[in-house]
């Protein structure tokens, strides 16, 4: 047990944790291309979030076949599968 | 307000693609559960003499004690281990996390009115919510349990209070949610911020190293926006009439379709979900078949991974002996 917390449980359930899940989400969605272009989302390209999931997506089409994974990707081109 | 899983396990439910049921649990977890449960009989309602307040928790325990949301309910005693302590100090604090959340899927189901098969949705209303309102008395008393220094103490009742009151106004707000930005807002503060805050409150019991505090909280977050997004993956795939559809809610896998404008299914989706609020398990099925025409399903699969990495990443500062319940946890949610 410690006495001196050095990060106070109120500022972590402040708007501010609220939002930067929130914009964590939102850039998540971006990189899965859940997003449409008419949402306001930030640059994910060079953070540290943008490398952690393409290791997801790496590890994704290993364990997908690459038909499976490439039927997706058309589906989403909204082409004809 | 639900915080955990909404659903009650269904062992022979042929759309249980995430194999809740059939998941092992390690015999610490379930050690742990039992201890959990043990601590709120003889601690928080041995004296009360009130039936059905032990009926609503036995049920409980009953219905998950073999589930892998035996994990959940020992998250913060998971959280203790991983920041170097140890489990006792960590019991109060899981038995008032099982409690709260109990009554909060208590609430949940007098709002919702959705038929669960749980006992308190055979009682009145009334009756429900005093067993709720007594569980959040029994919750305190568990907090009060709980051998934290003065300000730890605090900083725990003050986070966990602030951050239920968040998910409890999120559920206010939850109607008339329809876009993605919405619908990440609700789900993190009902679910990711919940975790965040419950896993962060076990590992406050062992440690004050901020990155230790934070790494848990980032876990914890991740963690709870699995939940969530399985739940409505989960959800969409059971194909029935108690599908989130009839609730007037549109989860993530219709928020996406209904963000594809271009693709040729969506003239279709929109015209049946238009001005709809309650669907026959023949429409549902039609829209799940859509849904799955438009990649939908596969998305809301892709972002629930993309936890999953995150919540992996997040301990990775760790030891990973003290980490290990909490990645098979996690890991669990998709068996390779």
């Amino acid at each position: 047990m410690q006495n001196n917390q050095q990060i106070t449980g109120t500022q972590q359930v402040s708007d501010q944790a609220l939002k930067d899940a929130v914009e964590e989400a939102l850039m998540m969605a971006k990189f899965f291309d859940l997003v449409g272009q008419e949402d306001r989302v930030p640059d994910l390209e060079g953070t540290p979030l943008f490398a952690q999931l393409q290791s997801t997506q790496k590890h994704m089409r290993e364990a997908m076949s690459i038909d499976e994974f490439s039927i997706q990707t058309e589906a989403k081109a909204g082409r004809p599968v | 307000m639900s915080f955990q899983s909404k659903q009650k396990p269904k062992r022979d439910d042929p759309y249980n693609t995430d194999c809740e049921a059939n998941t092992m649990i390690p015999d610490t977890i379930s050690r742990l559960f039992a201890q959990t449960y043990a601590f709120i009989f003889e601690k928080a309602l041995l004296d009360w003499a009130w039936d059905d307040v032990i009926t609503a928790v036995s049920s409980r325990q009953t219905a998950y004690q073999d589930t892998r949301a035996a994990y959940a309910h020992v998250l913060p005693i998971l959280t203790s281990l991983a920041a170097g302590g140890q489990v006792e100090p960590a019991i109060p604090l899981a038995a008032a996390w099982v409690l709260y959340d109990l009554a909060s899927d208590i609430f949940d189901d007098l709002q919702d009115q959705d038929g669960k098969d749980w006992p308190w949705n055979h009682w009145q209303p009334a009756r429900g919510m005093n067993v709720g309102l007594g569980l959040i008395a029994a919750a305190e008393i568990c907090l009060a349990n709980v051998p934290a220094f003065g300000d730890v103490h605090t900083d725990i009742l003050e986070s966990w209070a602030h951050t239920f009151a968040r998910a409890v106004r999120g559920q206010v707000e939850q109607e008339g949610m329809g876009s993605l930005a919405q619908y990440f807002s609700q789900t993190a503060a009902k679910s990711g911020l919940i975790y965040a805050n419950v896993a962060r409150a076990g590992a406050c019991l062992a440690a004050n190293d901020s990155k230790v505090l934070q790494g848990v909280y980032d876990y914890g977050l991740a963690l709870g926006m699995i939940i969530q997004i399985k739940d409505d993956y989960r959800d969409i795939q059971a194909l029935n009439e108690m599908s989130d559809l009839n609730t007037g809610a549109y989860t993530l896998p219709v928020l996406y379709a209904l963000s594809q404008k271009e693709h040729p299914c969506y003239p279709e989706l929109l015209a049946r979900l238009h001005g709809k609020t309650e669907f026959t398990p023949a429409e549902v099925m039609a829209i799940h078949r859509l849904l799955t025409e438009m990649s939908a399903l596969s998305y809301t699969f892709k972002m629930a991974r993309g936890y999953e990495q995150k919540a992996l990443v997040a301990l990775s500062s760790l030891p990973v002996t003290n980490v290990m319940h909490l990645t098979t946890y996690v890991s669990s949610f998709f068996p390779s």
